[in-house]
C-alpha cells in the first residue's frame, strides 16, 4: 500500500498534507482494485492508445 | 411561438412554411434564456447579437432559395468547452475565465455551415470534471424540474437549456457520462457517439482518449439530425475516424425483432426503486412492441470503471499540470481529483490502456447475439445540490460515482450510447441504450421506437 504523503513529499508536489489525508482512502482503494486487474495482463497485450498515423506523419 | 413545444423537425417545417422566421425563433429562444437564467443559471455567456445576426442571415438565405438543411435557422447552445473565435470559452473555470479563442472548434464550424443559430455557451462542471455542476466560479446550474437539485453533468447547462425549452438542441462533451447523465437528470435525450465519429478539434479537453462530443435534444431523431451535421473525418483530430457515415435518421422506427441485451450483472445492481420501476416498464413496453429480450452477462463494467478512473485522472492531471500551482483558482472538488492524478504512476496509466484493449475485445463478442443493450442511465434520480452521498439500495455511495456508475465504462469501450427520458410522474429517469460501434443510425432508430412505444 502506497504512503501517499511520503510519495507527495518525495516527488516535491505542492499538495498540502491535509488534502492528501482527505483523498488517501479513495486513492488507496483505487490502487488496490487496479493492481489486481493489472496483475492479470498477458505479457504482450498492446494498449488501446498507440502512435497514430497523423503523429508519424508529423501532422 | 413557444419553442419548447416544438422539436427541430417541427420548427423547420414552420420555418419553411413561412409561419415563423429564424429571427423570431432566435428572439423567443433568447427571451426564454434571459427569463430562466436567474432561476436555472444554464448559461455562462449569452451570444444574443451573434444569434440575431446568424438568424437574419438564415432568413435571407431562405428567401434566396439557399436551404442549408434541417438545422437551418434553428437556435442552439454550445457547452463552454467548444472553442468559438472571438467568444470567450471558459471550460467553466477561473483559469480560463477570460480565454477568447482565435479559432473555431470543428463542431461549431459544422453547425454554422448547417445554418444553426448560436444563442450562447452553457454552464458546466469546472473543467468538465464531475457531474454536480455546482460551479464555484459561475454558480450552481440548477435542475429545471427542481432548482434545489443538480442538473447532472458535466454538460449540465446544455441539459437544462434543452429541457427548459431555451434551445432546440445543445452540444455537450462526454468523458465518463457527461452528456447522458444530464440528459437523464433533466429529462431530455443525450447522445454519445462512437469514438472518432465527431471531431474533437477545437474542444478544450479534459481527457484525450475518453472525450466524446455529442448533442442533447428533445427527441432521438433530433439527435440524429444534429449528428448528420457534425459527424465525419477531420485531419485536425488524430482520433477522428474515416469509417463510412450514415444518414442518422434513417434507422428502423420499429422494435419488431430487435434483440435487446438485458444485463444480468452489474447494470441491475443497486438501483433506486423509482429508477427500477421506470426501467422495468420500458423493457416491458419494448417487449410488447415486438422486441426480443436476450439475457446477457457483460464483461466486468466495475473493472472498466476502475480502468476509466486511472486513465482519466492520469490524462487530466497531465493536461492541467502547468496550472496546478495556482491552487486557489481551482474548486476544492476538482483540485482533489487533479492532485490524485499526479500521484498515479506511468506504468499504471499504460497498463490501464492495455486493460482497455482487453475489455474492448471481450465486449465486441456480445454483438453476435444482440442489437443493443438496455440499462438505466443512472441508478438514482437527480440528487440535491450539496449532497455528497446517496443511499442506493441500502448502501451509501458517493454521488459522483453513483451517478456515473452505468455510463462511465462505455467511454472506455468507445461504443455509442443514447439516454432517452422515460415516462415518470416524478423526477426524470433516463434509459441508456448502448449500440454497436458506428451503429448510430440503428441506435437512434431503436431509441425513436422506444420513445414512441
Amino acid at each position: 500500500m502506497t504512503d501517499w504523503s511520503a510519495l507527495t513529499r518525495a516527488r516535491g508536489l505542492d499538495i498540502p498534507a491535509d488534502a492528501v489525508e482527505q483523498f488517501a482512502p479513495s486513492l488507496t482503494a483505487l490502487e488496490a482494485a487496479f493492481k489486481e486487474l493489472a496483475g492479470k495482463l498477458e505479457f504482450a497485450t498492446e494498449p488501446a492508445v498507440t502512435l497514430s498515423e497523423g503523429a508519424v506523419l508529423g501532422l | 411561438m413557444n419553442n419548447a413545444a416544438l422539436n427541430i423537425e417541427q420548427a423547420g417545417r414552420k420555418l419553411r412554411a413561412g409561419e415563423v422566421s429564424a429571427v423570431e425563433l432566435a428572439q423567443e429562444s433568447l427571451r426564454t434564456i434571459h427569463e430562466q437564467q436567474p432561476r436555472l443559471n444554464a448559461f455562462i455567456t449569452i451570444t444574443g447579437d451573434l444569434a440575431l445576426q446568424q438568424a437574419r442571415q438564415a432568413d435571407a438565405e431562405l428567401v434566396q432559395g439557399l436551404d442549408r438543411g434541417p438545422l437551418h435557422g434553428i437556435p442552439y447552445a454550445l457547452k463552454d468547452v467548444f472553442s468559438t473565435r472571438g467568444v470567450r470559452t471558459t471550460l467553466g473555470s477561473k483559469i480560463f475565465a477570460d480565454h477568447v479563442p482565435d479559432h473555431d472548434s470543428a463542431v461549431f464550424e459544422r453547425l454554422t455551415a448547417a445554418g444553426a443559430v448560436l444563442t450562447g455557451k452553457t454552464g458546466m462542471q469546472e473543467f468538465a470534471y464531475g457531474i454536480t455542476c455546482n460551479n464555484p466560479h459561475f454558480g450552481a446550474v440548477r435542475n429545471p424540474h427542481d432548482p434545489e437539485r443538480i442538473p447532472g453533468g458535466s454538460s449540465g447547462g446544455s441539459g437544462v437549456a434543452v429541457a427548459a425549452g431555451m434551445v432546440f438542441f445543445a452540444m455537450g462533451s462526454d468523458t465518463g457520462g457527461s452528456i447522458r447523465n444530464p440528459a437523464a437528470f433533466c429529462g431530455c435525450v443525450g447522445l454519445k457517439p462512437t469514438s472518432g465519429r465527431v471531431s474533437r478539434y477545437g474542444v478544450m479537453p479534459l481527457d484525450f482518449s475518453l472525450d466524446h462530443m455529442g448533442p442533447l435534444t428533445r427527441t432521438p431523431r433530433d439527435a440524429g439530425l444534429v449528428l448528420n451535421a457534425i459527424s465525419g473525418a477531420d485531419v485536425r483530430d488524430d482520433t477522428s475516424s474515416r469509417h463510412p457515415l450514415a444518414d442518422y435518421v434513417s434507422g428502423r422506427a420499429s422494435l419488431a425483432g430487435v434483440r435487446i441485451g438485458l444485463p444480468e450483472n452489474f447494470f441491475n445492481e443497486r438501483i433506486s426503486p423509482e429508477v427500477a420501476a421506470a426501467f422495468d416498464a420500458a423493457v416491458a413496453r419494448a417487449e410488447a412492441a415486438g422486441a426480443r429480450l436476450v439475457k446477457i452477462r457483460v464483461p466486468d463494467p466495475g473493472a472498466i470503471n476502475v480502468i476509466s478512473r486511472v486513465i482519466l485522472m492520469s490524462e487530466a492531471s497531465a493536461l492541467m499540470e502547468p496550472y496546478l500551482h495556482r491552487r486557489g483558482d481551482f474548486g476544492v472538488d476538482v483540485l482533489a481529483l487533479f492532485d490524485q492524478g499526479r500521484l498515479l504512476s506511468a506504468t499504471d496509466y499504460v497498463n490501464a490502456q492495455r486493460l482497455r484493449r482487453v475489455y474492448q475485445r471481450e465486449w465486441a463478442g456480445l454483438w453476435n447475439d444482440i442489437d443493443c443493450i438496455f440499462t438505466p442511465t443512472a441508478p438514482i434520480v437527480a440528487p440535491k445540490i450539496g449532497e455528497t452521498h446517496v443511499d442506493v439500495g441500502g448502501v451509501m455511495e458517493d454521488v459522483r460515482l453513483a451517478s456515473t456508475r452505468f455510463v462511465r465504462s462505455i467511454n472506455v469501450l468507445g461504443m455509442p450510447a443514447i439516454s432517452i427520458p422515460l415516462p415518470v410522474s416524478g423526477l426524470p429517469v433516463g434509459l441508456q441504450i448502448v449500440g454497436k460501434p458506428f451503429g448510430e443510425a440503428e441506435l437512434i432508430g431503436i431509441a425513436d421506437a422506444v420513445a414512441s412505444a
